[in-house]
């Protein structure tokens, strides 16, 4: 930059007149946070590198020179202080493409312009984060355009991922993520359509499978594996009551107890119940997963208790 | 040969050539209106108490109020602003506007003087505003878009010289005629033009681009007439004219100042164009005169909520300390700009929702000079129209009113639209934004310094109410039947739900279509 003048801070509420510094020389100058050759140069694009100058004459328009944002009927998100920004990956995204009223700004930026700014906006205006983002990263984030010739990694990325299922049987719009390198039974991630219904099941618990046993005692309901059997076969009972199968079932949340005298839950007793399922020739479909190991659960017999989340086709 | 319908006929032009062709694709073929506007709407019989509630007082919501009060139908409107209008908007000598970071402006205009920092005229052929123009009792005068006599001016053309536009016009159409003109008489284009039709040809272009009978653009009395004379005609001794020189074929093409010439001969430019007098809000305040009742101003939606029963919105009374407030009816017509809706709690459907939060908001940059004197009349008989820049301010627009008055005028000193320079006019403090217009004007206007007197510079960015100038689609195609559906008792309208994207036609257009289709529906489900 080749002469910075005060800050534009310094001039917010003058009012309609313009604002002129004398010189030695005693002409005019006008206060400017950039430089008269730098502001309009290069067809009106934008043409410094400086992250510092670019948020000064880009950025600060909305979300204030100081990063403090700003609020009408709606909001200018502020920058300082703000956790988001952790991560380069969020800003870049930001930046290339645009959120809600805010406009992809990709076009009128370089690599290196998004770069700057994003480390700027990481580590200025109070905030104190490591800039971790790269060209790459930024190159990444730009939208594909049509006819274009992708990169090597990125043909990998986006259309031979043998890891990657688009749809499924029953044409959600979901994308089953598996685990690369695996055959464990869940996903890594599931995608799902903004404008995609999901449908949480309330949790749902083990059924009776020996009326004849003595109410608490262990036969009454069975063994890990059994209650997960039963309750699993509840779930898709309900599912079917609300036009929904397995198959549609994303997410799962599995509250397992220690079975009296053991020393732990019996992840293998649910996971021989859970397989019977997910991942089979009948019903391939998986879900993401978590399993938990808990104190206790409604019904002192009970050992399973599962949650899951459905997208309705 | 492939055998292919109308409708994908039309479909194609349309994908290739954008609406405006389709549009006169469809004229041609005897099949289109020529508005979607057919004169004031009627709707009947709506079920008595039934309320209808208007977010936002701005034209496509005041419309509403107009047209839904008449049907029978209860209605309120909130609007965030204190007053009505919305984009529709004046600043006069005496205003005071603050925009989004704090910067205060005063508005230190002469008594009348004024600017438009929103829509600032109208196209004779936008028949709905100008029939409710007509309707409201908002008088119009006209406003001058093309003027021979403004300038077309670039930095890297004529040494940077502005030059007037009937010159580079004239000129422009000369040159081209005659190359035009020689090939056919010369035989190359015979393979594209009949013999008949070679000979009328030569005679159009020789009318067309003020040939001679050599085919020629050159220096006469009669190229005069049309791009002017060295000296022009007059009466008693020496009053003969004197014709110009043409300027160098090759410099008015690589001038590329033939650019500037277009903009005049698009349907939303063609003459005569209007303007409300006095300022674009009169017709704010014709509507506000009808249905100025029915309004609750200071009021910011925070949330919309329906069910089956009708619709809930909640709202801060920012004029009585943010006291929150909830107001309640069977139906909602949503004129919210997205760019504000989006961030607000509400229960629209997943398809609309969508649309809403992923509508960008265009920038764009208006700066009104104020001059001691009418210079550009007086100096250089420039009255009204636009002269138009590569300089970053894009124009420089006349007053199309108050014309030989003495004392200070008004005249659009910038206007941005969109692109790199109008995100650095956004960034600016306003006095620098008036500062960089007076540095550029004085490039074609070297009295700019010497006569300035106030200026105010809006950036649509920075406008508290909208957070931008108009909603941008980023794939109307995909999205605009989920936009402008009715979700259960919500329809959304606006400029944003239109064709006619930041004209005011788009809003009343779309207000118009929705408002038919939500009586449409609360009367026959």
């Amino acid at each position: 930059m080749k002469s910075r003048f005060l800050s534009v801070l310094a001039m917010a509420g003058l009012g309609t007149a313009p604002v002129f510094a004398q010189d030695d020389s005693g002409t005019e100058q006008f206060i400017s946070p950039v430089s008269d050759e730098a502001m309009f140069e290069g067809g009106g694009g934008y043409t410094s590198t400086d992250g510092e100058e670019l948020y000064n004459t880009f950025c600060a328009g909305c979300h204030m020179p100081a990063g403090e944002g700003a609020s009408g009927a709606g909001e200018y998100p502020p920058l300082s202080g703000n956790p988001r920004l952790e991560f380069a990956a969020y800003p870049i995204t930001i930046i290339v493409n645009g959120q809600g009223g805010m406009p992809g700004l990709g076009h009128l930026l370089s690599d290196e312009q998004v770069l700057e700014v994003t480390s700027y906006i990481q580590s200025d205006l109070g905030n104190d984060y490591a800039p971790d983002g790269t060209l790459q990263m930024v190159a990444d984030t730009r939208p594909v355009e049509e006819g274009e010739v992708l990169a090597e990694h990125e043909v990998e990325e986006e259309n031979v991922d043998p890891d990657r299922e688009d749809g499924g049987g029953n044409e959600t719009g979901v994308v089953r993520h598996r685990i690369p390198n695996s055959n464990f039974p869940i996903l890594l991630a599931a995608e799902i359509p903004a404008d995609a219904t999901l449908v949480y099941l309330s949790g749902t618990v083990p059924q009776v499978v020996n009326p004849d046993a003595a109410e608490g005692s262990p036969e009454r309901y069975g063994d890990t594996t059994a209650q997960t059997v039963s309750t699993l076969a509840s779930i898709e009972q309900k599912l079917a009551s609300i036009g929904l199968d397995m198959a549609d079932v994303v997410k799962m949340q599995v509250y397992l107890v220690s079975p009296e005298g053991a020393d732990a839950m019996d992840f293998a007793g649910f996971m021989e119940g859970y397989v019977r399922f997910f991942g089979t020739e009948t019903q391939p479909e998986l879900p993401t997963r978590s399993v938990f190991e808990v104190a206790g659960l409604a019904n002192p017999s009970w050992l399973v208790e599962i949650e899951v989340v459905a997208v309705r086709p | 040969m492939i055998e292919m319908s109308r409708r994908r006929l039309l479909g194609m032009i349309g994908t290739v050539a954008g609406s405006t062709a389709m549009y006169n694709a469809m004229t041609a073929m005897g099949h289109a209106q020529p508005s979607s506007y057919s004169g004031p709407i009627q709707l009947d019989g709506a079920p008595q108490g039934t309320k209808i509630l208007i977010l936002g007082a701005g034209l496509a919501g005041m419309t509403a109020a107009l047209e839904m009060r008449a049907a029978g139908y209860e209605v309120e409107v909130l609007e965030f602003r204190e007053k009505a209008g919305g984009r529709c908007w004046t600043l006069r000598s005496g205003d005071t506007y603050t925009e989004l970071g704090g910067a205060t402006q005063n508005v230190d205009f002469a008594d009348g003087n004024y600017i438009n920092p929103g829509p600032w005229r109208l196209p004779h052929n936008h028949y709905a505003v100008i029939d409710y123009c007509r309707r409201l009792n908002v008088p119009l005068e006209p406003f001058v878009q093309t003027n021979y006599n403004a300038y077309v001016h670039r930095g890297d053309a004529f040494g940077g010289a502005p030059q007037r536009m009937k010159h580079i016009l004239t000129d422009y159409r000369g040159h081209v005629s005659e190359l035009l003109a020689k090939a056919v008489d010369q035989g190359k284009l015979d393979g594209m033009v009949t013999q008949e039709d070679r000979e009328v040809l030569i005679e159009s272009l020789r009318s067309f681009g003020v040939l001679n009978d050599k085919n020629a653009y050159v220096k006469s009395l009669q190229t005069s007439d049309y791009r002017g004379y060295d000296k022009q005609a007059g009466g008693g001794v020496g009053a003969a004219p004197i014709p110009s020189d043409p300027l160098d074929p090759s410099e008015v093409l690589q001038s590329r100042l033939w650019t500037m010439l277009a903009t005049h001969e698009t349907m939303n430019h063609h003459a005569p164009m209007f303007q409300p007098i006095g300022g674009m809000d009169g017709i704010a305040k014709g509507f506000e005169r009808e249905v100025g009742d029915l309004i609750t101003y200071n009021a910011k939606v925070v949330s919309l909520q329906q069910d089956d029963s009708g619709v809930t919105v909640t709202w801060e009374d920012t004029a009585n300390g943010g006291a929150t407030r909830t107001t309640t009816a069977d139906y909602c017509v949503c004129t919210i700009p997205f760019s504000i809706l989006g961030q607000i709690d509400h229960n629209l459907s997943s398809s609309l929702a969508n649309v809403i939060w992923g509508m960008p908001y265009n920038g764009s940059t208006k700066v009104g000079l104020e001059f001691k004197r009418r210079f550009w009349e007086q100096d250089e008989d420039i009255y009204g129209g636009i002269t138009y820049t590569d300089q970053a301010i894009t124009q420089i627009s006349y007053p199309s009113t108050g014309y030989l008055s003495d004392g200070p005028a008004v005249l659009l000193g910038g206007y941005t639209w969109r692109g790199a320079d109008t995100f650095k006019f956004n960034a600016m403090q306003p006095a620098e934004r008036i500062e960089w217009a007076l540095r550029m004007g004085e490039k074609i206007h070297p009295q700019y310094r010497e006569e300035f007197k106030a200026g105010v510079a809006v950036s649509w960015h920075k406008v508290p109410w909208v957070l931008g100038c108009s909603g941008i689609w980023e794939d109307r195609e995909r999205d605009y039947e989920d936009a402008v559906a009715i979700d259960n008792r919500v329809v959304c309208a606006g400029e944003h739900l239109s064709y006619l994207p930041a004209w005011q036609e788009g809003a009343i257009l779309s207000s118009l279509d929705a408002i038919s289709r939500l009586h449409d529906k609360i009367i026959n489900g």
